[in-house]
């Protein structure tokens, strides 16, 4: 008899246990093979999220973010909100975009003056725009750039006097990125990360595309220099900062700038996303079904920081979100739903009548997953 | 014969409860959390915490992780147990 009631105990214990190996992933994973095969219900949900969040901050007064990262925030926040509609019109490009101005709406206003002052300030007061003809890098402001870029594909509104801006700011990072040796500007003084300039190479190709500007020689030129000085042979992944002019590393290999840098690379050029997107993904660890990307490469270590987030066991939360980018360019299906259910546990996404937001993230966390849920859209081919 | 037995039995077992009590409190905190969300994030843009909506959040964030990988076990440990001890 009592033996009996162990057999029973142990039994249901295994079973327990393969039912929160089987039904745990797949209830934290429901949405992923929606989000992977373009359900326009649930890109819709989140771009109304977001749509939302542009009209109430619309009704906020203007003023400079306090500091940098406030200000990079912002900045990311409206971009990424950009590129995501965009992308989500650019999946059904037979169709009238119905958002172009809501993509235009998000684009401009990541193009304010007072939303690169962070910029400015850590140029002495040099302003990106009015020093198009200098040699200082200003990479930055390609976040902005790509999205005027996106909103230009979408919108045949598109206001003709940013356009021109647009258009200049397109030909200084050209000439400046044609100029270097090392495929690299400075986003900062003395300062280069090379996911800045993959967004420089990202603006600069969408901005060809939009405008039929042959822009390949300085794409190639970029692509070249990436294989050749950013990758870290070792790991594969991209040094995250470095010398714009030596190409010396002033950090580790990194899975932040890795899988951010994917997402930007498709934008540009089919080889360089994929060798960064690969790099991501054999930086995996999973566990019970969820995935999660390293931060640093083999033989680094370190804490996290503005760019990657917390790093928790090793993993991060940038490279993790921006894994799922990584997983559409290679792919890969199995490791796009592994890293979507970790997105989902942490996020903690609610529906409220028609929208969807993921709770932990705010605006910025919210715009950055539907930037890259719906990557692939405007990829180079 | 034996299945509504076992449904009547499943009704007391004290897992279930505990499961129940869970679930509860991971839906009203839920509705906590997105209230205090709604217009702050976790965190401030210049990266220093809200600690309020950060506490909030991680105890949601706990009884959610709970709910998700004890709640599928425990209901199919107290159904299989109860199901072959009798």
């Amino acid at each position: 008899m009592i033996a009996r009631a162990w057999a029973a105990r142990l039994t249901a214990f295994a079973a327990a246990l393969l039912a929160s190996r089987l039904v745990t992933p797949a209830l934290s994973g429901v949405d992923a093979g929606g989000w992977l095969d373009g359900d326009p219900k649930l890109a819709h949900a989140l771009a109304d999220e977001l749509i939302a969040f542009e009209r109430s901050d619309d009704l906020t007064a203007r003023a400079p973010p306090a500091d940098r990262f406030s200000g990079e925030w912002a900045l990311v926040t409206h971009q990424m909100t950009a590129i995501g509609l965009a992308q989500i019109c650019l999946a059904h490009a037979d169709e009238p975009c119905a958002l172009a101005h809501e993509v235009t709406r998000a684009a401009l206003k990541s193009f304010r003056p007072e939303m690169r002052s962070f910029g400015t300030a850590a140029w002495d007061g040099e302003e990106a725009m009015a020093s198009l003809k200098g040699p200082h890098g200003h990479a930055y402001l390609a976040y902005p750039a790509l999205a005027l870029g996106m909103a230009r594909l979408v919108d045949p509104d598109f206001p003709r006097d940013v356009a021109r801006q647009h258009d200049a700011l397109i030909q200084a990072y050209e000439r400046r990125l044609l100029a270097s040796n090392t495929g690299l500007i400075e986003t900062y003084p003395g300062e280069a990360y090379p996911t800045d300039v993959a967004g420089v190479a990202a603006a600069i190709a969408v901005h060809g595309r939009a405008t039929h500007t042959d822009h390949r020689a300085v794409l190639a030129h970029w692509a070249a220099l990436v294989k050749e000085k950013q990758i870290d042979p070792a790991s594969g992944f991209v040094i995250q900062r470095m010398d714009a002019e030596t190409g010396e590393a002033h950090d580790a290999p990194r899975g932040s700038g890795t899988a951010f840098g994917a997402f930007y690379a498709a934008f540009a050029d089919p080889v360089v996303a994929r060798a960064l997107a690969e790099a991501t993904l054999r930086h995996e660890s999973s566990f019970w079904g969820f995935g999660a990307i390293d931060e640093y490469g083999e033989g680094h270590e370190g804490r996290g920081d503005i760019d990657s987030g917390p790093v928790i066991l090793g993993v991060s939360v940038t490279a993790t979100g921006f894994g799922l980018a990584a997983a559409r360019i290679a792919g890969d299906r199995a490791a796009f739903v592994r890293l979507f259910r970790t997105a989902s546990l942490f996020g903690m996404p609610a529906t409220s009548g028609d929208r969807l937001r993921f709770r932990a993230g705010g605006p910025i966390g919210n715009a950055l997953l539907l930037a890259v849920l719906t990557s692939g859209a405007a990829v180079a081919k | 014969m034996r299945l509504p037995l076992v449904v009547g039995r499943l009704a007391g077992s004290r897992l279930l409860r505990a499961l129940f009590l869970l679930a509860v409190a991971e839906i009203v905190l839920g509705a906590f959390f997105s209230y205090a969300t709604a217009t702050r994030g976790l965190l401030s843009p210049a990266a220093s915490p809200h600690v309020e909506v950060l506490l909030l959040g991680a105890v949601f964030l706990v009884a959610r992780v709970l709910l998700l990988f004890l709640g599928p076990a425990v209901l199919v440990y107290v159904a299989v147990e109860e199901f072959l001890s009798r």
